[in-house]
């Protein structure tokens, strides 16, 4: 594995030279200036959006912003969303509505009964300086393939309602996400909310993460698990970090659901279909093989802890 | 840049500044208001040493842009004052305390966390600190002074 320029920030412990680079970029933003607006409103807020598109840049909890934009360079526009009030978690017929600027503390703390997969991410979300300020929403528009709270959301069927000046549109977790990165979030668009439709009432959540640290590390491997015992007997499994976005491990899913009982050789299956659905890169953060094999080591001891 | 009004309250006292929309509330702090408690370690939200109290909630100041914090109260290790004494004396006596480059960030965290929880397991503590680094400890004494500040927190109540 190639040894990461130091511009990249791996571990956490930044050298001095890291972190001068990073405050002299940002003390000396090269040409363009930057515009800062926070709308007082949802219609001030879709109308810059509007108008810039993809110049300007929503500013939820700034966590992954603040340190993207220092690394590689500011937007021409800074939309902030912090009037806007997208918060909250809301029944509704369709299902729990969680407003895009809730933050992952909000739902580790307010959601285990409603949402508990989703709260499990959240408590994963890194420390409580970093969960106090990241949103749901931000981590959906991001798209990290290692992101979590998305990686749940994907387990939970979740829709995401995306609106603009010219209307709203809600599409489903697993059509929004194309690439590292990359949505099919327009550029006159943001992210208002997700909703998550009504579960199983005997649903029983998993999710773990695997990093170098308890909680604050973006994700090597993560994996969200539900299981409903039912009928009709529903296993749903979440894949993190292990491809180009989050994803589900349909034919893992097809093959526990489609059981009655499991021993341990169901598990062993279980845990090489899973990692075979997978297809993870080398990165800065680990390698494909290591992340293939944990993949497996997750959904086995999901499947042990879970529904054995 | 279009340059930006912000005004906060910091430790207590009303600030009104104008600032760039890249700069960081780390910045403002350090720099323009000469409150060096508060430290940058990374500058990426993974170290903790730039830990302050927003609207009472702990937060890395290098990832809160100082537009954001507009209307916000913020405290710093400054502003602590003396809740921050038994902390501060517990991390002292139970050897928490190397070369002290972490220590406001630990204590700024220790202190949301004691006003949240009055007796913190050990399990509690370490999930409280998690965004919290230190290279010197290796974090032994810094959980045990955290029991300890609970413990002296909770005969003073």
């Amino acid at each position: 594995m190639a040894i990461p320029p130091l511009s990249q920030g791996v571990t956490g412990a930044a050298s001095p030279v890291t972190c001068l680079h990073t405050v002299q970029s940002a003390m000396d933003p090269e040409g363009e200036p930057l515009e800062y607006h926070a709308p007082s409103c949802e219609p001030e807020a879709l109308e810059l959006r509007q108008t810039w598109g993809e110049e300007i840049w929503p500013l939820a909890g700034g966590t992954d912003l603040v340190v993207r934009a220092r690394r590689e360079g500011w937007p021409r526009a800074l939309l902030s969303l912090r009037h806007l009030p997208w918060r909250g978690i809301g029944v509704t017929p369709e299902g729990v509505v969680v407003g895009a600027l809730t933050t992952a503390t909000t739902l580790e703390r307010e959601a285990p009964a409603l949402l508990p997969l989703l709260a499990s991410a959240a408590s994963w979300h890194g420390g409580p300086q970093v969960r106090n300020r990241a949103t749901v929403g931000g981590n959906i528009a991001n798209a990290s393939p290692a992101a979590d709270m998305a990686l749940a959301l994907l387990v939970l069927d979740a829709q995401v309602e995306l609106v603009s000046a010219a209307g709203a549109r809600w599409v489903t977790l697993r059509e929004f996400f194309v690439g590292p990165g990359h949505t099919i979030l327009q550029p006159t668009e943001l992210v208002r909310a997700v909703r998550v439709p009504p579960l199983p009432p005997d649903a029983r959540c998993w999710f773990r993460k695997v990093g170098p640290r308890s909680r604050h590390f973006i994700s090597r491997v993560a994996v969200a698990g539900l299981f409903s015992p039912g009928p009709p007997r529903q296993v749903r499994i979440g894949l993190g970090a292990v491809g180009p976005t989050p994803l589900r491990a349909l034919e893992t899913e097809r093959y526990l659901s489609g059981l009655d009982r499991l021993s341990e050789a169901e598990v062993e299956v279980a845990g090489s279909l899973a990692s075979a659905e997978c297809s993870p890169i080398d990165d800065v953060r680990a390698s494909a093989e290591y992340r293939r094999h944990v993949v497996g080591v997750l959904v086995r001891r999901f499947v042990r802890e879970v529904i054995l | 840049m279009n340059r930006v009004w912000v005004r906060m309250e910091v430790n207590g006292t009303p600030v009104t500044l104008e600032v760039e929309p890249h700069e960081r509330l780390v910045d403002v702090l350090r720099t323009r208001l000469g409150l060096t408690g508060t430290k940058e370690g990374c500058g990426q939200g993974e170290c903790g040493s730039c830990t302050v109290l927003l609207n009472g909630q702990p937060v890395d100041s290098c990832l809160v842009l100082a537009a954001e914090a507009h209307g916000a109260h913020v405290v710093t290790i400054e502003g602590l004052g003396d809740a921050a004494r038994a902390i501060q004396a517990a991390f002292v006596e139970e050897g928490a305390v190397h070369c002290g480059f972490c220590t406001p960030g630990f204590v700024v965290s220790v202190y949301a966390l004691l006003c949240r929880s009055r007796n913190p397991s050990e399990e509690e503590v370490r999930h409280a600190l998690e965004g919290n680094l230190c290279r010197c400890t290796g974090y032994a004494p810094i959980v045990r002074a955290v029991r300890r500040a609970a413990r002296e927190w909770g005969e003073r109540a």
